[in-house]
């Protein structure tokens, strides 16, 4: 068993990429979520491995780890939990709900209604759950992995800016490469089959996942205690301002940057130079990160819209403009 | 004058009318207005006279009401009738017998039907003096008028909303400063190790700049072109180095920052750089 946090992230990237092949970037961003406590949501359409990414992450590093299909049914209770009547002792006691853990993937959140969403949101800000009349406090570290489908809007309740801007980062999944995805087939092909003593069925990566997790906890607050040691310049913090400020300022954005978005990236940038082994961080980090940490948080103009302008577009000039 | 004449046409009407009830009480073809029913009662020899056939043009139309015998053996006829136009009309023209031959024992007796206007009525019942079209007012003015401001409208709408003329005044637009010359100051200031946080920040950025148009480098993605640029022998040596100074917790001394601006200071263009620190 490893207990030496140096060797952290290249140990968590070989397990995950024992059973995921390829989205480095993916993988990357998850533990920069994992490493400063923001919370992660990946836009993506289904199949491209984003739940057993999560999955393969939560059982590298030894974490509890939930998953929770959101539907329009849902209740808020269903998250976060409720109090029950134990008929035994005529007295309620508290049941909580998955929410309790450390790394919560909430699979497809926005099919779920409004109110389990905000519930959810609150929780993620505040890492505390009211059941009834008592607090819990969530575990630590508690970690939500969001996914959306961009395609199939139909039956979905859009998360409004104020709820995206709870996410640290937002990534975008592409598909794999053709060689990458020759890779998967080929993996998939050799994988054989999970016997049981009631019979059999043909394994999946799922089954791929090794038990044994590469680091624990302790590592993990080690790292965590790391990246908090990572060193921002004063001139990386001009950098930061300068370019927030930019997205409040250019005439296609009606909704620019929230100081929160500014705090993100000297975090995510901080964990970014940890991932990548520096105790500074640079500006490479601010231009990697700013697509994640920027776009689901500026909304374009209604004018730049109707000339069809994307988001994307508008960002790269702010980039363009910064470099 | 409309008014007065409501007055007095009922009036006469009303008189009319009881003219001819005493014409007929008479047997005596008295005047009768035009389009008011008169009475006669006449005493006649026989009892089976008929009417001749009405037609469209008939301009007495008489109708036997009754007939009755009276003690001296002749028949007591009952007739209604209405004139259309005024004048005497002779009872022997409307009746014949049975057979359809006209009776002669009827004489010349007349049924009067008096005009209602007096013979020297020229047929004006008000008078009628065509007005002036007044100067102002009036329906057709009014409607005029508005065709006249619909009109105008529009064409101060088009007037106003016209394109202008495009007056073509001339600017004198300096040349867009090149990198090298934005960073002139900047590397100078840094050189003598006076150079703001701010200056740091912007220097720094303009080197990225620089670099990235030295390269050819200005279509590609920011993201992209920083691991181009760093993975570039020249520019990313210099990057490194730039990283050590501005983002390492120790920096740089005064000499390093020197030596790794020195190729920067006096750029007269940027095509004039051929080679990055060392």
């Amino acid at each position: 068993m490893k207990h030496n946090h140096r060797h952290f992230v290249p140990a968590v990237r070989e397990r995950v990429a024992e059973v995921v092949v390829g989205q480095d970037t993916v993988v990357e961003r998850m533990m920069i979520a994992l490493l400063t406590g923001g919370h992660l949501l990946l836009l993506g359409v289904p199949g491209i491995a984003k739940t057993l990414l999560v999955n393969a992450l939560a059982r590298a590093v030894d974490l509890k780890f939930s998953r929770v299909q959101f539907t329009i049914d849902m209740l808020p209770s269903d998250i976060l939990g409720s109090e029950l009547l134990d008929q035994a002792t005529g007295k309620f006691r508290t049941h909580q709900g998955p929410v309790f853990t450390n790394l919560l993937l909430a699979d497809e959140i926005n099919r779920a209604a409004p109110k389990v969403q905000s519930a959810l949101l609150e929780a993620m800000q505040e890492r505390k759950v009211t059941i009834g009349n008592a607090s819990y406090p969530l575990p630590v570290p508690f970690l939500v992995i969001a996914t959306q489908n961009p395609i199939e809007q139909a039956g979905t309740f859009e998360l409004p800016e104020a709820q995206l801007d709870r996410f640290m980062l937002c990534h975008r999944l592409t598909y794999p490469t053709a060689v990458q995805e020759e890779e998967v087939l080929r993996r998939q092909v050799n994988m054989g089959l999970k016997r049981t003593e009631a019979g059999a069925m043909p394994k999946t990566a799922f089954d791929m996942i090794a038990g044994e997790p590469v680091c624990h906890l302790e590592d993990l607050t080690k790292a965590m205690e790391t990246v908090q040691q990572v060193h921002v310049s004063d001139v990386f913090m001009k950098h930061c301002v300068e370019f927030v400020r930019l997205t409040r300022t250019h005439p296609n954005i009606e909704l620019g940057c929230s100081p929160r978005a500014g705090l993100s990236v000297v975090q995510a940038a901080r964990a970014r130079a940890y991932v990548f082994g520096r105790d500074y961080v640079v500006p490479e980090d601010l231009f990697q990160l700013a697509e994640d940490v920027v776009l689901h948080r500026i909304r374009l103009s209604y004018e730049a819209l109707a000339e069809g302008r994307k988001p994307a577009q508008v960002l790269e000039e702010i980039l363009q403009k910064l470099g | 004058m409309t008014c007065r004449c409501y007055l007095w046409l009922p009036a006469l009407l009303f008189l009319a009318a009881n003219s001819g009830f005493s014409q007929a009480t008479n047997g005596a073809g008295a005047g009768h207005a035009i389009g008011i029913e008169g009475r006669i009662m006449l005493d006649l020899p026989r009892p089976d006279y008929r009417l001749l056939p009405l037609d469209d043009r008939t301009e007495l139309i008489l109708r036997i009401e009754s007939v009755s015998a009276t003690a001296d053996h002749r028949q007591r006829y009952n007739f209604s009738y209405i004139g259309m136009e005024p004048g005497d009309y002779q009872l022997s023209d409307y009746l014949v017998y049975p057979d359809g031959s006209r009776p002669g024992e009827l004489g010349t007796f007349r049924i009067r039907v008096a005009a209602v206007l007096p013979e020297s009525h020229s047929g004006q019942l008000t008078s009628f003096t065509p007005g002036q079209f007044p100067f102002l007012g009036g329906y057709r003015v009014f409607l005029g008028s508005l065709g006249a401001a619909w009109v105008g409208g529009i064409g101060i709408f088009i007037w106003s909303y016209r394109k202008k003329r495009l007056v073509v005044v001339p600017v004198t637009r300096l040349p867009e400063s090149s990198f090298a010359q934005r960073m002139g100051p900047l590397v100078e200031a840094a050189a003598a190790g006076k150079l703001s946080l701010d200056g740091q920040a912007q220097l720094e950025r303009l080197f990225i700049g620089f670099w990235r148009e030295k390269l050819n480098l200005p279509d590609q993605r920011m993201a992209d072109a920083l691991v181009y640029l760093r993975g570039h022998a020249q520019a990313g040596e210099f990057l490194r180095a730039l990283e050590h100074w501005l983002h390492q917790r120790a920096g740089a001394s005064a000499a390093e920052v020197s030596a790794l601006l020195e190729p920067y200071r006096h750029l007269p263009a940027p095509a004039a750089l051929t080679g990055g620190a060392t």
